[in-house]
């Protein structure tokens, strides 16, 4: 007898043609714009990162460590590195007219930042992630839904493509918006209790015990957050970088 | 190759095309909303994998207990049993912790069903026929659930049933000239339709709401 399954080959089709799909677009218009070479690698470490988050997906239940490093490489590691493919007047277009249409909700920064903050405590709910634990087809999803709101929430953190005028201010709000994945981290890391009731009859990956597994992916999760934490101490202490030149152009 | 984009401050300085404040805490709210929505849906309108507090099991029919019969000599049948929950453990009477133990708690979860109790039978399956003989073994279950189906054949249907079932045992002779059995102590729940939902290791029944909400939800599930 075997635990919930991991997934059918179809959703592997799926995700291997999206992230195809995903390469091919982004690389014609970066050769066509001719974009420096680090922003296509960028990119590139970007789609395979997501290829390798898919492989860790695939089964939650044999590690929630392994889940966790999956989850939060999607969002926390993904999302920059995409983002960062695109040079900073590229992300400014997505302001234009013509791109209003989604523009308006994904790159407004109130929205990111609901949405960022309700995935990142809602998907850790024992309620949803447990549907991921019954049945592997759930972590698809959360994992999609995951990059989604990274993207949306980096690129308030990103010039060009941030809707926060004042540098500070962006600052702050990366800041603040790390915290709820803070402090799962740390309910994770310091509970005396496995949280997730499926993975107590699990042999988890690497002979570790359940609760060691749940510290574990605490762990990860602070070590997720990291980055985030960097980039919104950036934009705090730091005085120039490419934000300070476009406010100080834009007059 | 050269980033003409970063030469573009233009381009990047361009402000963002923003509404109001409260358009976009508006559109925040209008967003929250959905996302909430969508979660609380996720978490409950599954249909088949519903999220329990056991270790999810891949959904496909219960094996048959081909070649064991119950306490009267009748044999199982899982046509029988449909519209129920049925809670299946493999043990044996003269196990000192673990069956006891595990039957204590199975006994606790079912008290807490209310009228849905009747609708929730757990089989136990001797993984020692020899000693477990028909009288014996009705006599244990009678101490812990008198409802409780007691099966045992031959050690070979035995062995075949437990394989099937994912238990593994062996037996450790003792120097008194005893045995005693090391078994996997794994509770397995099977859904009305005779569908496998999902295995409890002990630590899992330590809290007897986790099984008795589970068996709730299937049940009510129908």
């Amino acid at each position: 007898m075997n635990g919930s399954s991991s997934w059918p080959l179809a959703v592997w089709a799926g995700w291997f043609a999206l992230s195809g799909a995903l390469l091919a677009a982004y690389g014609a218009v970066a050769w066509r714009r001719r974009w420096a070479w680090w922003r296509v690698a960028s990119f590139v470490l970007g789609v395979a990162l997501t290829l390798l988050s898919a492989w860790g997906l695939n089964n939650p239940l044999a590690s929630m460590t392994g889940y966790t490093i999956a989850l939060m490489t999607m969002g926390q590691i993904v999302s920059p590195l995409l983002l960062a493919g695109f040079a900073p007047a590229a992300r400014a277009q997505w302001h234009a007219a013509s791109n209003a249409w989604w523009s308006n909700w994904l790159l407004d920064a109130w929205v990111a930042a609901a949405v960022f903050v309700i995935v990142t405590l809602g998907v850790n709910l024992p309620g949803v992630f447990n549907t991921a634990l019954a049945d592997a087809l759930f972590s698809g999803p959360i994992g999609l839904f995951l990059l989604l709101s990274g993207l949306m929430f980096w690129a308030q953190l990103l010039p060009g493509s941030t809707a926060i005028d004042t540098r500070w201010i962006a600052g702050i709000y990366g800041w603040l918006g790390s915290l709820p994945m803070m402090v799962i981290a740390a309910v994770w890391v310091w509970s005396g209790h496995v949280l997730y009731t499926p993975y107590l009859d699990v042999l988890c990956l690497w002979n570790l015990s359940p609760l060691a597994d749940q510290h574990y992916a605490g762990l990860v999760m602070f070590v997720a957050g990291l980055p985030l934490q960097l980039r919104a101490a950036w934009l705090l202490i730091m005085p120039h970088d490419l934000w300070s030149a476009q406010r100080k152009a834009q007059g | 190759m050269r980033d003409a984009a970063r030469l573009d401050s233009a381009a990047v300085c361009a402000p963002a095309r923003r509404g109001s404040w409260k358009t976009s805490a508006l559109r925040a709210a209008v967003v929250s909303l959905l996302l909430l929505g969508a979660l609380y849906g996720w978490s409950r309108l599954q249909q088949h994998a519903t999220a329990v507090h056991g270790t999810p099991l891949e959904h496909v029919a219960a094996p048959a207990f081909s070649g064991l019969v119950d306490t009267q000599g009748r044999a199982f049948s899982w046509q029988q049993q449909r519209g129920d929950a049925v809670l299946v453990f493999f043990g044996y009477t003269h196990c000192p912790d673990v069956c006891p133990i595990t039957l204590a708690a199975l006994a606790q979860s079912l008290q807490r069903l209310g009228p849905l109790r009747q609708r929730a039978h757990v089989v136990f399956v001797t993984l020692d026929p020899a000693r477990d003989t028909a009288p014996v073994l009705r006599a244990y279950l009678d101490a812990f659930l008198p409802d409780a189906i007691g099966l045992r054949g031959s050690l070979a249907a035995v062995s075949a049933s437990a394989r099937q079932w994912g238990v593994s045992w062996r037996r450790i002779d003792t120097a008194d000239g005893n045995y005693w059995l090391d078994h996997t102590a794994a509770v397995t729940l099977v859904g009305p339709h005779g569908h496998l939902v999902a295995r409890y290791g002990y630590a899992q029944l330590t809290d007897p709401g986790w099984l008795a909400g589970d068996l709730r939800t299937v049940l009510e599930r129908r």
